[in-house]
């Protein structure tokens, strides 16, 4: 019996020219829809690629019109390529891996309007990095900014935060005094002890000097024993008073407190000028600084080494590959060069044309020995010019990111600042930024500074009375204005210092322009926590201020005995008689 | 490749119509190719095999079907018997040696899943292989002639379609 016959060998034949014409015509849409899928997962938003062209024998890749929506403005684009090629090593391919000795990147384009909304229908929720930043420098709503007349109503007591304070102080206060009454008998065994000395040094008599100097000798020591017990409890209670005080200080804090949230409630401003440049400056600049940093975020994830630390549970039928590579071969997969041009449109006031390169992109940064790099630089004839420089160190562990850029030159002409109600539209102005944001492992850090200058603004202000026209004037004279955001922290506790010189010229006009109306609501307001918190802030501070009599008054008394009698062992031991009668004069 | 002519050649091989040794082969390879996850040189390698060795396809395919899901379930164990092979000592020469030569990493081989279910297929290949032909045998002296009495049998024997088809198909 034969196994094999010509039927089936050329229906085998028959199978795999199918099988090539199958791959020869539906190859690269599925790679294309492969792409989508895969980057529409990465960036949270829709991508679409226009074409995809493979040339196997030449090991040729060309995508064409890549464009990657903003999952969080759907009608830009976040990135925009017009054409990408890759040359593939095809000594690697044949061997399995995809090694891209060179590539070009052309045609970027950052930031570019949309027809159609690039939302998904099921897009993933913010994450945790861009949810910390909008919360602590995206404007402050409470910071209101109008007075309204009579906004002060009735003040519920036990909504007061200062007045709870008062009575935990008073609660406290007697808790200790309760504590040292029990505590009495360290104080009786001390006087009991002091007694016993001064009867024994009594009986002690006669002419036996030596004897005289030894007992009062011991008489000094355990004396100052006594001393040193009287001063323990002496700073213990010390400590007591001064947690009473906190207390009370702490009750004085919430009392300011509570008046800022009574005047925020009742529409009043507090004109905190921090929260004042948030609003007119921290949508703006915490969408930006989302931006780059859900980029560095996106490269850390995306490394192979943090892959390789934390595998994730493989998927079904997926398995883990395991790579064998001798010394100085290839990884798995490498992107070695690809050099990158297109233009930065908009952002600079006109088209700056960006070069750059993008190097070492490996899924086995060990074996590949050299980070990842990312450079880009550019600079347009009427002035703006840009750097970027980006590295993921994949080498060392954690994995660490550092982005350093500059820029200079960057029109502020057409983009707007502020909120609906207090902000305006900027007709001129030039901005230059320089910053430096690192991230290793989940620790974050960096400092990003923004300075604009030559600021013509077109105040847009909703306030009604003469705040409105005073905020106007205020807006209408700023010439210029300085951002510094700070970083600083884990991802989960992020901590962001946001400050700013806008808001306190702003505040300044507010003070001057509602300074009348607000003293008027804000002395109202305080006479009713005046009389709310009068009785009790009273007692509670003279209850925390006895305490000190109580406490330190009787220490103070029994430390003093207890000095004297020392003083008194010490005069005899040295025969009786007090040291100047020992010399002569 | 006609399913129906595939069918009616298991049909008529598992009563008797052709070697038993056919039927068993198709049995294990239809086995090996629905454990080993597609889209790799293994799979392709056996694909041919499938299309080149005179076995019987029908029942190749529906073995292939049956134990495709049976690779799903046993991914845990094919994972961790591919990654013990993978990680061996003794066997780290050679996997590098693999590694390196062309054509052969598009296996892939040095994939734990594609490799312990490979492992698990050629293991499994001689005992269903034997085990069918057993089956095979047993089959035919005992149930073959009940099968053929059975109304359903007879129903689908007596349809038009069914005798059309017997009188055209080559």
């Amino acid at each position: 019996m034969s196994w094999i016959k010509k039927g089936p060998v050329l229906g085998t034949l028959g199978s795999v020219l199918i099988i090539w014409a199958l791959v020869f015509f539906f190859f690269d849409p599925m790679l294309k829809h492969a792409l989508i899928a895969g980057g529409q997962a990465a960036a949270g938003a829709k991508v679409e690629i226009g074409s995809v062209r493979s040339k196997w024998l030449k090991g040729t890749l060309e995508i064409r019109g890549v464009a990657v929506a903003d999952r969080d403005e759907p009608m830009k684009n976040l990135v925009e390529l017009s054409r990408m090629a890759f040359s593939l090593d095809m000594s690697a391919a044949v061997r399995g891996k995809g090694v891209v000795r060179e590539a070009a990147l052309e045609g970027l384009r950052l930031g570019t309007a949309r027809t159609r909304s690039g939302a998904l229908r099921n897009p993933p929720p913010p994450s945790k990095l861009t949810a910390a930043i909008q919360r602590q420098i995206a404007p402050a709503k409470s910071a209101a900014i109008e007075v309204k007349s009579n906004a002060v109503g009735e003040v519920d007591a036990a909504k007061l935060s200062g007045l709870k304070k008062l009575d935990d102080a008073k609660a406290k206060s007697k808790e200790i005094e309760e504590r040292w009454k029990g505590k009495a008998d360290e104080a009786k065994a001390i006087e009991k002890e002091a007694k016993e000395i001064a009867e024994q040094f009594k009986s002690i008599g006669g002419g036996d000097i030596l004897r005289k100097a030894q007992a009062a000798g011991d008489a000094q020591k355990r004396l100052k024993n006594l001393i040193a017990r009287v001063d323990a409890q002496k700073a213990e209670a010390q400590k007591d008073i001064a947690e009473a005080q906190s207390m009370l200080k702490e009750a004085d804090e919430l009392r300011k407190k509570d008046l800022n949230g009574l005047l925020a409630a009742a529409g009043l401003p507090t004109l905190d000028a921090q929260d004042l440049a948030k609003r007119l400056l921290g949508a703006q600049t915490s969408a930006r600084l989302a931006t780059a940093m859900k980029w560095m975020r996106l490269a850390r994830e995306k490394a192979a080494a943090r892959k390789a630390a934390n595998p994730a549970r493989a998927a079904r039928r997926a398995g883990v590959d395991i790579e064998f590579s001798r010394a100085h071969s290839y990884p798995q997969y490498l992107l070695e060069n690809a050099k990158i041009t297109g233009t930065l449109d908009g952002v600079m006031g006109g088209a700056l044309d960006l070069k750059g390169a993008l190097n070492g992109v490996t899924s086995n940064p060990k074996l590949y020995g050299k980070p990842a790099t990312l450079t880009m630089a550019g600079k347009s004839a009427s002035g703006p010019s840009v750097t970027l420089g980006g590295r993921l160190d994949q080498q060392n562990d954690p994995i660490g990111i550092v982005v350093d850029f500059t820029g200079t030159g960057f029109s502020l002409a057409g983009s707007t600042i502020g909120d609906g109600e207090i902000g305006g539209a900027l007709t001129a102005g030039v901005a230059k930024l320089k910053g430096k944001l690192s991230s290793t492992g989940e620790e974050w850090s960096g400092e990003v500074f923004v300075s604009a200058s030559g600021v013509v603004l077109e105040p847009k202000v909703n306030l009604s009375g003469p705040a409105g026209a005073l905020v106007s004037d205020a807006l209408r004279s700023l010439t210029g204005f300085n951002v510094r955001v700070g970083i600083s922290g884990r991802e989960d506790d992020l901590k962001l210092a946001f400050s700013s010189n806008a808001g306190e010229m702003i505040a300044a006009a507010m003070r001057k322009a509602v300074s009348g109306q607000l003293e008027a609501q804000k002395k109202i307001l305080e006479s009713k926590l005046a009389a709310i918190y009068g009785g009790k802030s009273a007692d509670a501070q003279a209850s925390v201020n006895g305490l000190a009599g109580k406490l330190l008054g009787p220490l103070d008394a029994q430390k003093g005995a207890l000095n004297k009698q020392l003083q008194e062992a010490v005069g005899k031991a040295l025969g009786g008689q007090g040291l100047d009668k020992l010399f002569k004069r | 490749m006609n399913p129906l002519r595939l069918l009616k050649d298991m049909a008529a091989a598992l009563h008797g119509g052709s070697d038993p040794r056919h039927l068993a082969a198709g049995f294990a390879l239809g086995a090996v190719l629905g454990l080993i996850p597609k889209g790799n040189l293994f799979a392709v390698v056996f694909l041919l095999l499938f299309f080149a060795l005179r076995l019987n396809k029908g029942l190749a395919l529906l073995s292939a079907a049956f134990f495709t899901p049976l690779g799903w379930l046993a991914d845990r164990p094919a994972h961790e018997i591919g990654l013990a092979l993978l990680k061996a000592p003794v066997l780290a020469g050679m996997w590098t040696a693999l590694y390196d030569l062309p054509i052969v990493p598009l296996t892939r081989f040095n994939n734990t899943v594609v490799l312990g279910n490979l492992v698990l297929g050629l293991v499994l290949f001689a005992p269903l292989y034997f085990f069918f032909l057993r089956f095979a045998a047993w089959y035919n002296a005992n149930l073959a002639a009940k099968v053929e009495r059975l109304k359903i049998v007879q129903w689908l024997k007596g349809l038009r379609v069914v005798q059309l088809y017997q009188e055209w198909a080559p």
